[in-house]
């Protein structure tokens, strides 16, 4: 506790005391408790000692911008879906038929005559159907000869990590690690494929080996699939693999450039029909158009949230800065210029949405990791994780709830009487 | 460092020569309201003048504009006409950036309410008027909260600081800074006695580098007052020795 420099009498006059204590301190500064000082004008100031203010307008930027990213991201999960569990398609392109057994042979020798074309692998295709965030999938499987198999396997990126082969006219499978995931088997374990979507699809095959490392895909044995689907189903389709990886691109430049322009190639409109030339960039393309009025219903949600959000963060700053009136009016009066006291509000007020943004974005990261890492995964779904686009479209958050809150509160700084303030209070 | 251009300039210190003629000298001035009804008027025609180091007292019956005169002199209100000059310095007609600056330089303040900032430390609040204080501040916000016997609330907050305690640290705050002028409204309003007499020998410490100017109705603290000047209906009715107060 501390106590007087000079032991003051009732009747003493303070003046005489401060008299006495000037010249002390001239000869030695007096010493009191430490006491714990955070700069006064500083805007973190306010917001450490006001945590149960800055919280509310924090945790609606935090929440907004998550709901937003979190959004966007389930949106891009879809595309993410698609082109997982597509991404052979990637390493190759499938040449088929729809409503034909096969492709006619004078297009085939035609496609199987360009230059980019390293290997064509025949195969018939059925589809299965596996579970994603946004419901039922249906993807390919492939039949093939067995010495295809491990060419195909090598292609899409994968190895065969465990089992074996799948035998010839034998119901049996491999696939990789994440569609047996999908389905929650193993290998030795039998998977029963057939729904209501595709009833033709062959019984029960039995899970004797699992790929992993590339690109998400099944196969089984050609002979098999001959045997067992209806007559009318069977089809052949035609695995276009490039020399290189590099050379895909060229390759189905050509492949394109013979159907598109298949008069020039001697060919009439009904030979090319019905046929079809899956690429990569055809699949996302397709995609695209199919979801673009998701996006631009996205767009609508985002500007209906941004506005709610941030007409209320207008109000919450109007009445917290109504309630700091006294304090501004008191700075004023000290003589603290109109700028300086905008200039604290305007950190006080960007820091705050800078950090919500930020820890938004944290959040939605850290919530979609951890949902991939422990539930999606170990299920063989896919969901995608926080990117560019779902930064983006967070942005207008913490700039219009910033501007909102600054203009409503910068409008009131520049119009006040500080001393009609004080006298109020 | 001198005035320039007849603007004080910053380092201006009442010990140096240049600062020889610092006096407060209000010149006609006046302060009116007007509304379609009447104009009203706040300040009329007041002339008088305050030196350095003086300890001048205003007095009058309540809404005779004391507190409006107090106002006009600190420079926080704008008069209606008439001039308030610091030396040569003319700051009624200043800009507002100016009287800003020239207020936060040379005028210290304790208004009626004690109003202090709810999240800051009492010792904090002392500090408000310093942009960047230091360790020597702080150590003189210290003393001064020790003179004025509330140093043990330093670490405290307003809300645990009775009335009386409020109105010890606001007068701390008003004189941290050393200012060459010191406004004061009402200090002992709301003290007992004893600490009312503690308030006012700290705030007379002012006159040892600046001057005091008190608006009150208490006559009984102006006893020292170098000079009283006494308002009625915001006119400036007399002014006198503090003698005539208990004659």
């Amino acid at each position: 506790m501390s106590t007087p420099l000079l032991t003051k009498s009732p009747d003493s006059s303070l003046s005489t005391t401060v008299s006495s204590a000037s010249v002390a301190d001239e000869v030695a500064p007096r010493e009191f408790p430490a006491v714990k000082t955070l700069p006064p004008l500083s805007a973190l100031t306010y917001y450490r000692r006001n945590a149960t203010r800055t919280l509310p307008v924090g945790g609606a930027i935090v929440i907004s911008v998550f709901l937003i990213a979190a959004i966007v991201t389930l949106l891009n999960s879809v595309n993410e879906t698609i082109t997982t569990n597509y991404g052979f398609v990637r390493r190759l392109s499938v040449l088929t038929t729809q409503l034909e057994k096969d492709v006619p042979p004078p297009v085939l020798k035609k496609i199987k005559a360009v230059p980019h074309l390293g290997r064509v692998i025949p195969a018939v295709p059925y589809f299965i159907t596996l579970r994603t965030v946004f419901g039922e999938m249906p993807v390919p499987l492939y039949g093939v000869d067995e010495d295809a198999m491990p060419v195909l396997t090598q292609v899409s990126g994968n190895h065969l990590v465990a089992g074996q082969w799948p035998r010839p006219n034998q119901p049996e499978i491999v696939m990789s690690r994440n569609w047996a995931n999908n389905f929650g088997k193993h290998v030795g374990e039998w998977v029963d494929f057939k729904n209501d979507r595709f009833p033709s699809i062959p019984d029960k095959q039995k899970i004797v080996g699992i790929l992993d490392g590339g690109e998400d895909l099944a196969i089984t044995e050609r002979s098999y699939l001959e045997l067992e689907l209806p007559e009318p189903v069977v089809r052949t389709s035609y695995l276009m693999i490039p020399p290189t990886h590099k050379e895909l691109p060229a390759l189905n430049s050509e492949v394109n450039d013979i159907l598109t322009n298949y008069k020039q190639n001697g060919f009439t409109e009904k030979q090319i029909r019905f046929i079809k030339f899956y690429t990569f960039d055809r699949l996302v393309q397709e995609f695209s158009n199919s979801i673009r009025f998701l996006y631009k219903f996205l767009a609508m949600a985002d500007g209906l949230v941004i506005g709610a959000v941030a007409l209320m963060s207008g109000f919450l700053a109007n009445i917290y800065f109504e309630q700091r009136l006294g304090e501004f009016g008191l700075l004023s009066a000290f003589g603290f210029r109109r700028e300086r006291l905008a200039k604290r509000l305007v950190v006080e007020i960007g820091s705050l949405v800078v950090i919500g943004w930020m820890f938004g974005l944290t959040l939605t990261w850290a919530v979609f990791h951890l949902l991939d890492i422990y539930y999606m995964s170990p299920q063989g779904l896919t969901l995608a994780r926080l990117d560019h686009l779902a930064i983006f479209y967070t942005l207008p958050t913490p700039l219009i709830v910033g501007v909102a809150s600054l203009a409503t509160v910068l409008f009131r700084l520049y119009r006040f009487d500080p001393i009609e303030i004080m006298e109020r209070r | 460092m001198s005035l320039q251009n007849g603007h004080l300039a910053p380092d201006t210190t009442l010990d140096s020569p240049a600062a020889a003629g610092m006096a407060l000298q209000a010149q006609g001035l006046t302060l009116t309201y007007v509304t379609p009804r009447a104009t009203t008027y706040a300040v009329r025609e007041v002339t008088l003048s305050i030196n350095e180091r003086d300890f001048a007292g205003i007095v009058g019956p309540s809404g005779s504009g004391k507190s409006s005169l107090l106002y006009l002199l600190a420079g926080l209100k704008t008069a209606t006409s008439g001039t308030v000059f610091l030396g040569d310095f003319d700051y009624s007609h200043a800009s507002a950036t100016e009287r800003l600056d020239f207020r936060r330089q040379h005028f210290g303040f304790v208004f009626q309410q004690p109003f202090l900032v709810p999240y800051l430390n009492v010792l904090e609040n002392v500090l408000v008027p310093i942009e960047n204080p230091d360790t020597t501040h702080k150590q003189r916000a210290l003393e001064l909260l020790d003179r004025l016997g509330v140093v043990d609330l330093a670490p405290k907050f307003p809300n645990e600081c009775s009335g009386g305690e409020r109105v010890r640290v606001a007068t701390a705050r008003g004189i941290v800074h050393r200012p060459t002028y010191l406004f004061v409204d009402e200090p002992t309003a709301s003290l007992d006695t004893a600490t009312g007499a503690r308030v006012m020998k700290t705030l007379q410490s002012q006159c040892d580098h600046g001057a005091l100017i008190v608006v009150t109705h208490d006559l009984e603290i102006l006893d020292e007052a170098d000079m009283v000047f006494r308002m009625r209906d915001g006119a400036l009715v007399e002014s006198f020795q503090p003698q005539r107060l208990t004659a």
